[in-house]
């Protein structure tokens, strides 16, 4: 129990910072609440959420949203994972190849937004694949592509940690053992690398899931697609309906919690400290 | 280990394919000058086919299979930084259709480094992330210290609160954040983007900090301690060399992090005090087409010191990023 | 360096505070309009012989970004805000919400006086005037050359939406619309269902009337269905470079155009009549800036004594005569030289008076963000369903529901 003693503030803060928005947003998604109409906050009981949980937009943008995060995150864990095994096997460049990894995910989720927009409309994506005006469709493909390539590297530095966890030993057993490449890569490789792909797969996938920048660039009145984070930000931040706002912030949370509440079970996220 | 005859083959024919394919794309469909990338590209696959024929035999653990992913690593990730560099370097008025520059122009940078506005952006952003830091650094120094080495109940729902916090979507607090700060009468004040920029730096902190302590051989410590050390002395000797360095690290990839939140700083912002770098790029850009280059500019700035930082700790970056995600 | 400044236009930079030197300066955040604002501002500078100086900063062109910036800042109780050019479609809202600081009582009957009642309907709220009504535009048809003789209309009369798409097409040339802010469609559609005799948004409050699936709502739809199907692109930015390009015929925008540098090559040719008609009136849609004083300005007293000088006689004149703006105050028409330098005066001033304005509610902006959302793209639209989507969005919109 000594723990405690330590653990007391960075809790209290901790649970500061997290709880008291999040106790803010149940009252406040209780009420109708437009910003520039300070007179009109009432409260209006769970209507708010019987508006958001039965309206068809809202759910299309989920699943919107839950598409892109699969493919995103599917996509990453296969690329990332060649990266990591070239990179492994290639100790010789590891001086360059540690910062290259690591600096599309440093680079600004707006500013790889912004030119992997630019990319798909007028730049050499257009270019050399001959798209001609791609509609929102093709602009939300083009930021979404942007956001895999910048977390790409990250993920497989994430592999290649795991990766480099792989007992040599056991290897060498296994090729002394006469096992073939697919054999070893399902009965060596894997389980020992399966730690690191749930964790990957997890932390990629919640945190694809909250992207808004790219989203937010590319929307235009009467886009056919939006995700579900930008149809919080537009009630909260454009439209200025706090309260709507907040009832879709806090289903966007038990989403965000089913999410992990699936996931971790599924890949057996074990992270003991 | 070294890869098979057999292996070493296929891998040349996937090269030789794979590079074929992409000089007759490139010839085919690709204008000029990004022509000479894809046929670049082509002649390097195609070298690395030859190599990896030449040296099939060879009893070197020579792996042609890897070769070829670390150049097509370098191809998706170097393309699309240089077309970033490409979009910031374009003349005025001109919009870059090609990966490789034709004309290089410096404006966009002077003009960003000039620019009173993200001047201001700047500063807000690096005041409220190194106070936010600040703050979250020495919590987290206490509460990895009691997850690692002060085991009591209830360890691993504490732990899994901090992943949790850590991965939330901030977004959906945004609003409450917003709603909370205007009653409070603090909107468009600089310091009314701390306490919610904490909601960034706190769990990070408390992660990556976790992962220092693990690595630290805390046997030693108490080996020194048992040997009559003072715990000064334990400290001096043994925690400042070996934890330091690793706090030090975690500290400024903090500070990093808590510089690049988007989200809460656009949600908070309401003037040039208060609107900081992020949020005051997706403003540029939401209202005007032709100011990609200022952007792409700016982010490059700002990238900068991160790849500084790349260059001067690389073993240690990613040595802590990959281990904190196992 | 160019990127530099436009960033810096963009966030509106360079606010200046109160400075320590004697003459007070006075921040004056204008939109995109056609009116020489630093010019005036010197003007109204010299005139105040040192009791104050107005500085200009330029707000967003978009109107989304323009009340998304103007929100922020207002309810962060921003002081460096002397003086605003305050959209008419947002006075309500503003009003509502208390962003503004009241008008002093004895400038409310100069500021209303000789105004135009539409616009001084937008420029009020709750019974109260809220800004000081500046200018305020109709739309005109304008058109090139003889185009409109070739196409068999007659411009003595107000010509009909049916005849002048029919004849447009005869013809092969375009009727661009101008939407030089993106508020565009929704000045269009909502002009259009007045001009059918119906009202877009009734009523200010969550539970106001909205008229798109009236008669006149299937009206108005059917004109733009008529005219997209003609080949029409609907209100776009590019419709003033449209217009002086190659196949441009007619032109639908306000009375400042004739002062925009892309019609340069084309203003001598250009001829103006009345805004085309649904039913028999001639329904212009109105659009114009009132000029207001935010709550949390520090020289309120000052601020109303520059809003007095550049509602002056002297200074909407030179609006008028300068630039094609229409000013609201009706006496303004009757001046020399407005009467030699504004030629567009037999037109505008009767639809000033006729001509509708954007729905005079708190909630206009919900509403019109939802009026775009269902309409665009117009490649899409159909008058069976995008009315009826609309009907709801906007409905929903205005009571805070999502569509």
């Amino acid at each position: 129990m000594k723990g405690w003693r330590w653990l007391a503030l960075p809790f209290a803060v901790l649970l500061a910072v997290t709880g008291w928005p999040i106790g803010r947003g149940i009252w406040l998604s209780l009420h109708s609440a437009p910003l520039t109409n300070p007179d009109g906050r009432t409260f209006v009981g769970a209507d708010n959420y019987t508006d958001v949980l039965t309206n068809r937009g809202w759910w299309l943008a989920v699943a919107t949203t839950l598409v892109i995060v699969l493919v995103v995150v599917v996509l990453q864990l296969l690329i990332g994972l060649v990266f990591a095994v070239a990179l492994r096997r290639l100790t010789l460049l590891w001086p360059l190849t540690r910062i290259i990894v690591l600096i599309p995910f440093a680079l600004l989720a707006v500013v790889s937004a912004v030119v992997w927009r630019d990319a798909v409309t007028t730049g050499f994506a257009a270019d050399w694949f001959r798209l001609d005006d791609v509609g929102p469709f093709g602009q939300l493909v083009g930021v979404t592509v942007g956001e895999l390539w910048r977390g790409t590297g990250i993920t497989a530095l994430v592999l290649l940690a795991g990766l480099l966890r792989v007992p040599s030993s056991l290897m060498a057993a296994a090729i002394a053992d006469g096992a073939t490449a697919w054999q070893r890569s399902r009965r060596v490789v894997l389980p020992a690398m399966g730690p690191a792909i749930a964790v990957a797969a997890t932390y990629r996938g919640l945190d694809t899931f909250r992207i808004l920048e790219g989203p937010l660039l590319v929307d235009q009145p009467g886009a056919a697609i939006r995700t579900a984070p930008l149809l919080v930000w537009d009630t909260t931040f454009s439209s200025l309906e706090l309260g709507l706002g907040a009832a879709m912030s806090m289903v966007l949370l038990v989403i965000a919690l089913l999410m992990a509440a699936i996931m971790v079970p599924l890949f057996r996220v074990r992270r003991v400290v | 280990m070294t890869p098979s005859v057999r292996s070493r083959l296929w891998a040349s024919g996937f090269a030789f394919v794979l590079g074929f394919a992409v000089a007759n794309y490139g010839i085919i469909r690709v204008p000029r000058p990004d022509l000479w990338i894809w046929v670049g590209l082509a002649v390097v696959l195609m070298a690395t086919s030859a190599a990896g024929v030449l040296f099939a035999d060879t009893p070197r653990p020579l792996s042609i299979w890897s070769i070829i992913g670390i150049e097509l690593f370098a191809v998706f990730t170097l393309v699309p930084l240089l077309w970033t560099f490409t979009v910031a370097t374009a003349p005025d008025g001109t919009t870059p259709r090609s990966v490789w520059p034709q004309g290089v122009s410096w404006d966009a940078f002077d003009g960003a480094l000039h620019s009173q506005i993200l001047q201001d952006a700047a500063v807000t952003s690096i005041v409220v992330a190194g106070i936010a830091t600040a703050v979250a650094m020495p919590l987290a120094i206490a509460a990895a210290y009691a997850f690692v080495r002060r085991p009591m109940r209830g360890r691993r729902v504490a732990y899994g609160l901090v992943v949790a916090s850590l991965l939330l979507p901030v977004l959906a607090l945004a609003g409450p954040i917003t709603d909370q700060v205007i009653a409070a009468d603090r909107f468009g004040t600089r310091m009314s983007l701390v306490p919610p920029a904490l909601l960034i730096t706190l769990p990070l902190a408390i992660w990556l900090c976790v992962t220092v302590f693990r690595d630290v051989p805390w046997s030693l410590r108490d080996a020194v301690r048992a040997d009559g050390a003072t715990w000064l002395q334990a400290f001096i000797r043994f925690g400042l060399p070996n934890i330091a360095p690793g706090v030090a690290l975690a500290t400024v990839l903090v500070f990093v992090a808590g510089c690049n939140d988007f989200v809460l700083g656009a949600a908070l912002s309401a003037n040039d005090e208060s609107r900081p770098l992020p949020a005051t790029l997706m403003l540029a850009t939401g209202q005007l087409e032709t100011s990609s280059s200022a952007v792409a500019a700016a982010g490059l700035l700002w990238l900068a010191p991160v790849v500084l930082l790349l260059l001067v700790f690389p073993r240690r970056i990613t040595q802590l990023l990959g281990r904190s995600y196992r | 360096m160019a990127a530099a400044a436009l960033l810096c236009a963009l966030a509106a930079c360079g606010s200046a505070g109160a400075k320590p030197d004697a003459t007070p300066a006075l921040t004056w955040y204008v939109g995109p309009d056609r009116a020489d604002t630093a010019a005036l501002a010197r003007t109204c500078t010299e005139a105040a012989k040192g009791a104050y100086e107005i500085k200009v900063e330029q707000l967003p062109t978009d109107v989304d970004a323009r009340h998304a910036l103007l929100v922020r800042r207002l309810v962060a109780k921003d002081t460096s805000i002397d003086l605003l050019s305050l959209d008419s479609a947002f006075t309500a809202e503003f009003a509502a919400a208390g962003y503004l600081a009241p008008l002093p009582e004895e400038l409310k009957a100069p500021f209303a006086q000789d105004i135009a009642p539409a616009a001084l309907a937008a420029a009020t709220y709750d019974g109260q005037l809220a800004v000081a009504p500046w200018w305020f535009d109709p739309q005109l048809l304008w058109y090139r050359g003889n185009v409109a003789e070739r196409a068999g209309l007659d411009t003595t009369k107000p010509i009909s939406w049916d005849d002048l798409v029919a004849g447009a097409e005869r013809l092969g040339v375009t009727i661009q619309i101008a939407d030089d802010d993106g508020s565009g469609l929704a000045q269009w559609v909502n002009a259009l269902v007045r001009g059918a005799g119906g009202t877009l948004v009734d009523g200010t409050g969550r539970n106001a009337k909205v008229g798109l699936d009236t008669a006149a709502g299937r009206a108005a739809a059917s004109v733009v269905e008529f005219y997209l199907d003609s080949g029409g692109d609907g209100p776009s930015k590019d419709a003033l470079k449209k217009f002086a390009g190659a196949d441009g015929g007619f032109l639908l925008a306000p009375s400042s155009v004739i002062a925009d540098p892309d019609l340069a090559a084309v203003a001598s040719d250009m001829s103006w009549t009345s805004y085309p008609t649904v039913a028999d009136t001639s329904v212009a849609p109105l659009s114009g800036v009132g000029l207001a004083v935010p709550l949390y300005a520090p020289h309120t007293d000052l601020s109303y004594q520059a809003i007095s000088c550049l509602t002056s006689p002297a200074v909407l004149t030179s609006i008028m005569a300068s630039t094609g703006h229409s000013a609201s105050r009706l006496t303004t028409y009757d001046d020399p030289a407005v009467k030699r330098a504004y030629p567009m005066a037999p037109v505008t001033r009767p639809a000033v008076l006729s001509g509708a304005t954007l729905p005079v509610t708190p909630y206009w902006q919900v509403a019109e963000r939802a009026l775009d959302d269902t309409w665009l793209p117009l490649r899409d639209f159909s008058q069976d369903t995008t009315l009826e989507q609309s009907q709801k969005a906007v409905r929903a919109a205005i009571q805070g529901q999502l569509s």
